[in-house]
């Protein structure tokens, strides 16, 4: 019991002395998963939209596909992009594999369908009076569909804030991925998962508090946001 | 002609709602669509404002044909605006909701709050411009709707049940508005209702539809009655207060009939030819733009609708004792 | 250095001893070649215990077995002048190499100068992977970027190690800078990073030698240098001392220490392959009878 007690308190020291160690690896964390977050957002909300207000044929079978991609295991995402970013793999002259890029890649992949099924929710909730004001207004279609997503904003942002969430906490792409390379991929899951047994257990600790507490301002966001939404 | 339609026709799933043999709506006017709730009115509103398809038929609008592609739509929707029964507006300050039409056809900056401060001081919500929309009350929302339409510079506006679900003094107001727009700024304006005195008091011309036709007469004088033939191979109906009325109709047996208003003459004597007339009491006078409707009780409560010259060519007032006659070609059966 | 053939004259009193290991050596498998010669020579079963390196030390100093064999000459000399150990018989050595892409940007192939090939590396700013993990390996790695005496900056850390803490400073070569990349993994893992990377990296010779020739699709890496001193881990086979630990089994440990070192025993180790090439070399002058 200690030895537990004795850890926390030397996390707690690490995370208040602002470790230099420490702050690399929350910054890359941070740095990846922001940049894959917004990535993944420029791709999602419009792609959302689009189908939300698109009639066509196959237009059930995309939502339950996208349904579907919402409970990708990392791995899978991970290996899937390995196989083609390796240097065996069809881009492999790119040197993407064990990079920054890398990870955001699959975590890009990984979260679009989160976006995008929420936003098509979001837009989907919106009253029609919205679309068909904003239309007998003038507006055209990219007029409509700002409008739109204006009104559908809360919604759209509780997305947003529940895929950041969700990458910033993930290990299976970041390791497989991103290798682990100190400064450069290490990220917080990945350092937790590797550098635990190797004597970094403190530092193991510190990141998982800096962590929770990550997910824990994540949640207070989207319950932020969706109450708004709900007004 | 401002709007002609041909043969138009709006079905959901097999359901038709609309059934438009010729329809005329003429410039410049304040028109009335008169009905019931269900008769189709929303749905016509929106196809005259271009936001709906028609399933088929034709629509010429300013004498053109208007075709469905995206591009011309949008281009007659900014002239044609609609203002919805139960109106939204954005989320956000009233100034940039009735903005917003302005920004949309890009108007420059300075252009844009003139047109805005005129604006919402016509509809009476100047003081209102940098509130919050969505706290304003329904009258206020309505005005607020209105003026946003105003920003389009349309050339006609589309209002659908305007004066239903605001307070007596915000109606006034809305009366006025359309009033205004339609004299002063030559707005054509269509709106619905299915208030008889409001849009007598307010519309040029009243356009009655029922289940999705344009009706002939309107749905007042409405009465279940039996249809028997009578001495001479006559058809006559006869009404539930015992009142028999000689019809044109080939059916037989309980039907319901209609008298249009403006088919039903009224004299102040016992006139010469005795058929289908009934005597009754003037209960209620209302004055409109060229009619005066008299509400006569005949033992039946009958509508009838004089023009004002014949009217004030004779001395009728509440109270006075008429004659009601009914040709009987005029009596609808269905 | 003595060597005594004792082949037959028994006087072995138990017929079983422990012997404390490394899991490398347990995991090269030269072990399940080894002893069972020696068993069938001497009708004596040797009972392996494979765990660290201190681990296995501390066995001996305990007395929970009767010899240890390790690769860690330092410490080996501290636990025989301390009085744990009887003596020390070199028997063998396996070693590391320095392996990179074909095409060999820094040009260090054929060099057997570890430190100078890591100084052509630093200059020639190619990227570099190391362990990072406090391994075996990695300290090797830091002893010869030492060696090699280019610029160096340290970074230290403090890290909890069984319950205690342990200033730990690992050095990089200022000169590769970002090139220089820890990615805190086993062998195996820094292997494919290098080869992902077509990077440098130093390794021991069994697991390049598994993952190059021992595998489907091979490392797609060379050995660039070999054979340098340095680059050499000495293994040390060293029989418990009775006079510490009465009770072990001397005189049996003693035979198995003689017989690693026998011809016969050497020229096992020298014929072991893995993956078809030689992985140990022996380092017991054979004795004429």
């Amino acid at each position: 019991m200690d030895f537990l007690t004795d850890s926390f308190l030397s996390a707690i020291l690490l995370i208040w002395t602002l470790n230099h160690d420490l702050l690399v690896i929350v910054g890359v964390s941070m740095k990846v998963s922001s940049i894959s977050t917004f990535i993944a957002s420029l791709l999602g909300v419009p792609s959302g939209f689009l189908i939300a207000f698109s009639e066509f044929r196959g237009k059930r079978l995309v939502i339950t596909l996208l349904n579907t991609l919402l409970a990708l295991p990392t791995v899978v995402v991970g290996l899937f992009v390995y196989a083609f970013i390796s240097r065996r793999g069809i881009f492999g002259t790119y040197d993407l594999l064990y990079t920054q890029k890398a990870i955001i890649i699959g975590q890009i992949i990984l979260i679009v369908p989160i976006i995008t099924t929420f936003t098509i929710s979001a837009v989907s909730r919106i009253d029609d009076r919205y679309r068909k004001a904003a239309l007998t207004l003038g507006a055209n279609l990219m007029q409509t569909a700002r409008i739109i997503i204006r009104e559908a904003r809360f919604a759209i942002m509780t997305a947003i804030v529940m895929a950041f969430g969700r990458v910033i906490a993930e290990v299976g792409i970041s390791m497989m991925l991103g290798g682990n390379a100190k400064g450069f991929t290490r990220t917080m899951t990945t350092a937790m998962a590797l550098e635990y047994d190797k004597g970094e257990f403190v530092l193991s600790v510190a990141l998982g508090t800096v962590l929770l507490c990550v997910s824990f301002g994540v949640n207070i966001f989207c319950n932020y946001f969706q109450g708004k939404s709900r007004l | 002609m401002l709007y002609q339609l041909k043969n138009l026709v709006k079905a959901y799933d097999g359901r038709v709602v609309l059934d438009l043999k010729h329809l005329f709506l003429e410039k410049r006017k304040v028109i009335g669509l008169l009905g019931p709730n269900g008769a189709g009115k929303t749905t016509l509103l929106e196809i005259l404002a271009f936001l709906l398809p028609p399933t088929s038929g034709g629509i010429w609008f300013n004498q053109e044909k208007v075709h469905l592609n995206m591009g011309k739509l949008m281009k007659l929707r900014r002239k044609v605006v609609l203002v919805q029964q139960q109106p939204i507006l954005f989320t956000t300050t009233v100034l940039k909701n009735v903005e917003f039409p302005l920004k949309v056809r890009k108007t420059p900056k300075a252009k844009r709050a003139r047109i805005v401060d005129e604006l919402l001081e016509l509809v009476g919500m100047r003081s209102f411009r940098d509130a919050g929309a969505h706290k304003l009350s329904g009258g206020q929302t309505q005005r607020v709707v209105i003026a946003r339409a105003l920003a389009c510079s349309p050339e006609v506006v589309l209002l659908d049940e305007p004066m239903s679900s605001v307070d007596v003094e915000n109606q006034i107001t809305i009366e006025r508005i359309i009033r205004e727009i339609n004299q002063i700024k030559g707005i054509s304006v269509v709106f619905t209702s299915h208030d008889m005195v409001q849009t007598s008091r307010l519309a040029d011309d009243t356009i009655f539809l029922l289940e999705g036709k344009v009706a002939r007469s309107t749905y007042e004088n409405i009465f279940s009655a039996r249809i028997e033939t009578g001495a001479g191979d006559h058809k006559f109906c006869t009404l539930p207060n015992g009142l028999q009325l000689k019809v044109q109709s080939e059916k037989s047996g309980p039907m319901r009939i209609s008298i249009a208003p403006g088919e039903l003459k009224l004299s102040p004597n016992t006139p010469n030819s005795a058929e289908n007339t009934v005597k009754g009491k003037i209960i209620q006078l209302n004055e409109e733009r060229s009619h005066v409707r008299a509400l006569i009780d005949a033992g039946v409560p009958l509508n009838v609708l004089i023009p004002k010259e014949s009217f004030n060519r004779h001395d009728m007032g509440i109270g006075n004792d008429v004659w009601v006659t009914c040709p009987a070609e005029s009596i609808d059966i269905f | 250095m003595i060597s005594l053939l004792d082949a037959g004259s028994g006087q072995s009193a138990e017929k079983l001893i422990k012997m404390a290991t490394t899991t490398s050596t347990e995991n090269s498998g030269l072990l399940d070649v080894l002893l069972p010669e020696f068993t069938k020579e001497t009708g004596i079963e040797v009972k392996v215990f494979a765990k660290g390196t201190g681990a296995a030390i501390r066995d001996g100093m305990d007395g929970n077995v009767d010899v240890i064999f390790v690769h860690a000459k330092a410490r080996e000399e501290k636990f025989i002048s301390e009085g744990y150990g009887s003596y020390r018989l070199d028997v063998m050595h396996n070693d590391f190499v320095i392996i990179g892409p074909a095409g060999d940007p820094a040009k260090i192939e054929g060099m057997q100068d570890a430190a100078g090939a890591f100084r052509k590396m630093t200059a020639a700013k190619v990227k570099f992977i190391s362990r990072g993990d406090d391994s075996g390996t990695h300290i090797k790695e830091q002893a010869l970027w030492k060696a090699s005496g280019e610029a160096m900056k340290t970074e230290a850390s403090e890290i909890i190690k069984k319950g205690k803490k342990h200033a730990l400073s690992f050095v990089y070569p200022v000169g590769l800078g970002k090139r220089y990349i820890s990615i805190g993994q086993g062998m195996g893992k820094t292997l494919t990073f290098a080869e992902e990377k077509q990077a440098y990296t130093l390794t021991d010779r069994g697991t390049f030698l598994k993952y190059k020739y021992g595998r489907k699709l091979g490392l797609n890496l060379e050995i660039l240098c070999e054979g340098d001193q340095n680059l050499f881990n000495p293994y040390g086979v060293i029989p418990v001392s009775p006079k510490k630990h009465p009770h072990v089994k001397f005189a049996a440990a003693d035979r198995l220490a003689r017989w690693l070192v026998s011809a016969q025993a050497q020229a096992l180790i020298g014929q072991y392959k893995i993956a078809g090439r030689q992985a140990f070399f022996p380092d017991a002058l054979p004795v004429a009878e």
